[in-house]
């Protein structure tokens, strides 16, 4: 899948959150979005996603490229858009297999669908009893985020948003969840992936092709994966001429 | 287990060993007396549709109850007493589009004894919706717990009450008492929404995990939801 992000504005209770966005991914690309806290990463995914809270009052988002501000968020799941979130919410009272169960196609039989969900929990190496416990309840942030990739294989989006994925995860279950995501981009090699991140670790193992610096809602340098590494060397706050290192202090 | 299909307007049962009950029933209105004898350990589980229930419950000495209720467009009312060194645990599930009325008054008469209450509505349509909680702590009922928490999820315009009474005549009880009336949170309908799940079927999701909050036998409240349709 496609997406562009073409002079994007977005503002939350009036406030500005981005402005003057601007990012095509191709079919198949890797891109990691990188920068400090509170600079707009996370609003970012939200947009993308459609929350209504989040208003885009200048500029689009193309898939493939046709708008899909028109979109409810549902429908832009639908098309193949999926996001890991970086607190994935809790429901005391349901089980996680009949909340995954209500998203996948109907017309999969009940068998098919407890085979294919039991398979990819064990590409996750994930205890099968945690698929009839409550939905994330009293799960640690690790197993969440091995839900989250969980419900990603039984989707099998285009185009995957991945919000802060290490946080909460071990180096050891970090290793597991990546290996698993990038099997899943060799078998759907038309698949793009955004990686939204502060830190480098993640990186090291999904290895994006282009890495973006963001500022104040806007992207301020973008790079390959040398610039990910000058930023975690040097930091924030400078831009970098890849081969001279820091230009800009 | 023990089923007990209830087809009368009075029911006593005296339960005198440590199994599960479960019971149903058809009747408009249901007086039902339920009695746990000393030093016993049992469940109840009472689903029930389209009727008025006023429940007399009495823990008897050293005897342990966990109750669960579901009830659709019915109203449930319990006066329930707590002996010496009792605990109880009653969560009430409640889906009603009609005037719906709970009354609950706990009695802890006796020394240390332990009640935990827990009631999660969900109001449907323009009706009336309410819950009222009487949690009594007598001066006998040292070193007694009670804890009561209320919620009252309100999906049409209804208007949904909680009220909280707690009468508490002894120092050495810990005694509280929460409640929550509003929708379900922006946040995870757009969670799953984002996985493409449509509003409607969000909507059932989140009524179940209201409804079976809690729930220990999940499976025959979730039947009995699909069973019978309250919409």
């Amino acid at each position: 899948m496609e997406i562009e992000l073409k002079n994007l504005e977005v503002k939350v209770e009036d406030k500005s959150v981005l402005k003057d966005f601007n990012l095509k991914i191709h079919e198949g690309e890797i891109h990691a979005i990188m920068g400090p806290n509170g600079v707009g990463k996370s609003t970012l995914s939200k947009v993308i996603m459609g929350y209504p809270n989040y208003k885009v009052v200048n500029g689009d988002i193309l898939v493939d490229g046709n708008s899909i501000l028109n979109l409810e968020i549902n429908e832009r799941s639908k098309l193949g858009i999926f996001l890991v979130y970086q607190n994935p919410i809790a429901i005391d009272g349901v089980s996680f297999r009949e909340v995954i169960k209500a998203s996948v196609d109907s017309g999969k039989s009940l068998y098919d669908f407890v085979k294919d969900l039991e398979s990819n929990a064990d590409k996750l190496e994930m205890d099968k009893k945690n698929l009839h416990r409550d939905f994330n309840v009293g799960f640690s942030g690790g197993e969440r985020k091995k839900n989250e990739i969980l419900w990603l294989l039984m989707l099998k989006p285009k185009f995957i948003i991945l919000d802060e994925l290490d946080s909460g995860l071990d180096v050891d279950s970090l290793k597991v969840v990546t290996d698993t995501l990038n099997k899943y981009l060799e078998e759907n090699p038309k698949t793009s992936l955004m990686i939204i991140t502060h830190y480098t670790r993640i990186l090291d193992y999904l290895k994006p092709e282009f890495v973006h610096m963001v500022k104040d809602g806007k992207i301020i340098q973008s790079g390959d994966f040398k610039l990910a590494k000058l930023i975690e060397k040097f930091g924030y706050n400078q831009t970098f001429d890849i081969n001279e290192e820091i230009i800009n202090e | 287990m023990n089923k007990i299909y209830i087809d009368t307007t009075n029911y006593e049962l005296i339960i005198k060993d440590n199994e599960t009950y479960f019971l149903e029933s058809n009747k408009d209105i249901i007086n039902l007396n339920i009695i746990v004898e000393e030093n016993i350990n049992s469940k109840v589980i009472y689903m029930v549709k389209d009727s008025n229930i006023n429940l007399s419950l009495e823990l008897k000495e050293n005897s342990n109850l966990t109750i669960n209720t579901l009830g659709i467009n019915s109203g449930i009312s319990s006066l329930i007493t707590l002996e010496k060194n009792t605990n109880l645990r009653f969560i009430e599930s409640i889906i009603s589009m009609v005037d719906t009325i709970n009354k609950i008054k706990i009695n802890h008469l006796g020394w240390s004894s332990k009640s935990t209450y827990i009631n999660n509505g969900i109001n449907l349509g323009n009706n009336k919706f309410y819950f009222e909680v009487d949690g009594v702590i007598t001066k006998d009922a040292k070193e007694s717990f009670l804890e009561e928490d209320s919620l009252i999820i309100n999906i049409g315009d209804g208007d949904s009450k909680i009220i909280p009474n707690l009468i508490v005549d002894n120092h050495d009880v810990v005694a509280n008492h929460a409640a929550f009336i509003g929708n379900f949170k922006n946040e995870d309908i757009w969670y799953l929404e984002s996985r493409g799940i449509s509003k409607d079927e969000i909507e059932k999701i989140l009524i179940n995990a209201t409804l079976l909050k809690g729930v220990e036998e999940k499976d025959n409240f979730m039947n009995f939801l699909e069973n019978n349709k309250w919409r």
